[in-house]
């Protein structure tokens, strides 16, 4: 099983979305790290099949999707960044409609929606509104309509957005079992969404794919460039100009213990501190938001 | 099958001008891909009309609740002799009653034809197996249902109360409503997502007001001399609506999420 994507281009009047991007996803869960608007939202849209490239082309398994039609639909989930739902509906409501839209059975249906509900620990909520229900709740509805038809390909745009930690692990454990020969391709700015999960990370800025390994190979990159020092307080303020810093814990006395990026030792006594994937997307996007799982 | 397998896999295999062409190989291909084919997770799929029944639930109990209502309308407004309103109007207010009715009928439809990006679901919708336009058509006809229905109970219950020829009567019911659902799904296809249901009610309580006005400045428009001109324009608004019908498909089908749109 393969999703090929050829030289995938979107291009809008004054912008250019997605530019020429390639990449070929095999089993296994893919993550898709960027900064907000670099272009990861379009490409999932097109790798969906409901946003036509400007150029470029989309294979599954050698035949372009558009060729495959529903035989390609058939086999795909999606969960889109913006949920929505028709207020009238309860859980059970959305995820029946969701069901005959996808094309199964009714004798089918039921049973999968039971088995969603229990995994996603969605029984109690199954009668009530959707517009009732939290926003961390709602995703995994989302999430449920998207697993319905036990889809091959997966693609789930931010599908963390608004799940709480426990929710946010209970989630990653639920797709990396589901993963197991399914093509899973989770877009996020959320590093740790898929840092444990992810084999494999294409890393998009600018509409391109600037990096393409597992989680290992790309936090290689940044062996020797991930620092920790400790420095007084007042003092930070200073150094957040001269260096990225990753994360900032207090500590006795009135120091602060820093965590930053930089190809030198940029605080005194500063000691290499093993990398994580967070560092590299600090490093590739310096000057561009970073979501921490704290600050969700 | 087996001879379209055949023919298609000659054609690839002449693209190739290097390649020698033997029987045995076409044999071996053909297996290979029978082998290949077999091999992938088959998955059972309902027929499109298990969807579509399936769709009533979800589509058709409200709208038809809405129906329902008007239904009801239709019978105080035509049905009952001595108590209904008609009764106590003089028969010449039939035309432009029916034809303001006809309106609202049509009217019926716009809360449910642009549901789906306005409730933020056609993204989710333009996923699955059932294309958007084939689920626009469905909304379309499960909705138009309980129109045809409303319009011929209308129709049966005013041939009984007027002395106007059941032809007119049809006239003044159909080109109201068949304009109205022209205009409506030219709306659909042309406004900004955002406002084609509020564009949609306010062309429709337009619509109900130029008729208003008509039967009070032009009476002449609804006296039996002008029913061959309601006849033409009547047939023309179905002209019109097909062409509509087709362009909100047509847009549908390359919809690309764009701000206007379904």
């Amino acid at each position: 099983m393969e999703l090929t994507i050829q030289g995938l281009t979107k291009r809008y009047k004054d912008k250019t979305a997605v530019n020429n991007v390639s990449l070929t996803l095999t089993p296994g869960v893919w993550g898709l790290l960027g900064a907000n608007g670099a272009g990861k939202t379009t490409l999932m849209r097109m790798v969906a099949g409901i946003l036509t490239p400007t150029s470029g082309k989309v294979q599954y398994d050698g035949i372009e999707i558009k060729t495959l039609g529903e035989a390609y639909r058939d086999v795909f989930g999606y969960l889109p960044q913006n949920f929505g739902f028709y207020p009238e509906f309860t859980v059970t409501d959305y995820l029946q409609y969701m069901a005959s839209l996808k094309g199964l059975p009714k004798k089918d249906t039921n049973l999968k929606i039971d088995e969603l509900l229990h995994q996603l620990t969605l029984v109690d909520v199954r009668n009530k509104h959707i517009r009732k229900l939290s926003g961390g709740m709602q995703r995994r509805v989302g999430i449920a309509q998207a697993l319905l038809n036990d889809p091959d390909i997966l693609i789930l745009d931010e599908p963390t957005s608004g799940l709480d930690p426990g929710e946010r692990i209970r989630f990653r454990n639920i797709l990396s079992e589901f993963a197991q020969q399914r093509i899973v391709l989770i877009s996020t700015h959320i590093v740790s969404d898929v840092e444990y999960i992810a084999n494999r990370n294409a890393i998009m800025k600018d509409g391109k794919i600037i990096a393409v390994d597992t989680t290992d190979e790309l936090v290689k990159m940044m062996d020797g460039k991930v620092w920790q020092g400790t420095i007084p307080a007042e003092q930070l303020h200073h150094y957040e100009r001269t260096v990225r810093v990753v994360s900032v814990r207090n500590e006795d006395g009135g120091n602060v213990s820093v965590r930053y990026v930089s190809e030198n030792p940029g605080l005194p006594n500063s000691q290499a501190a093993a990398p994580r994937l967070e560092d590299l997307y600090l490093w590739l996007f310096r000057g561009e938001e970073v979501v921490k799982e704290d600050a969700i | 099958m087996k001879k379209n397998m055949r023919l298609k896999l000659q054609a690839a295999l002449k693209e190739q001008p290097d390649l020698q062409i033997s029987e045995e190989h076409l044999i071996q291909t053909m297996q290979a891909s029978r082998m290949a084919y077999q091999s992938r997770r088959q998955r059972e799929r309902i027929r499109y009309s298990a969807f579509l029944s399936r769709q009533v639930r979800f589509v058709g109990a409200p709208v038809w609740l809405l129906q329902g209502f008007l239904l009801l309308c239709a019978f105080w407004l035509f049905g009952f002799a001595d108590i209904g309103a008609v009764s106590n109007l003089a028969p010449r207010h039939l035309p432009v009653l029916l034809g303001c009715f006809a309106v609202f009928i049509a009217m019926t439809s716009i809360p449910f034809i642009g549901r789906s990006a306005r409730y933020g679901m056609l993204e989710t919708e333009m996923a699955t197996r059932i294309s958007i336009p084939r689920l626009l058509l469905t909304r379309i006809f499960i909705i138009g249902i309980g129109n045809v229905l409303l319009l011929t109970v209308s129709f049966f219950l005013a041939s009984t109360k007027a002395e106007l020829g059941t032809g007119s009567i049809a006239l003044y019911l159909l080109l109201p409503y068949l304009t109205a659902c022209c205009g409506c799904l030219f709306i659909q296809v042309y406004a900004h997502r955002g406002y084609q249901g509020f564009v949609s009610t306010a062309f429709c309580f337009s619509l109900t007001a130029l008729l208003f006005m008509l039967y009070k400045t032009a009476p002449v428009v609804y006296e039996q001399t002008s029913v061959g001109i309601w006849g033409v324009l009547c047939v023309l608004c179905v002209v019109i609506l097909i062409i509509g019908i087709y362009r909100l498909l047509d847009k549908a089908a390359s919809l690309d999420l764009s701000p206007s749109g379904i």
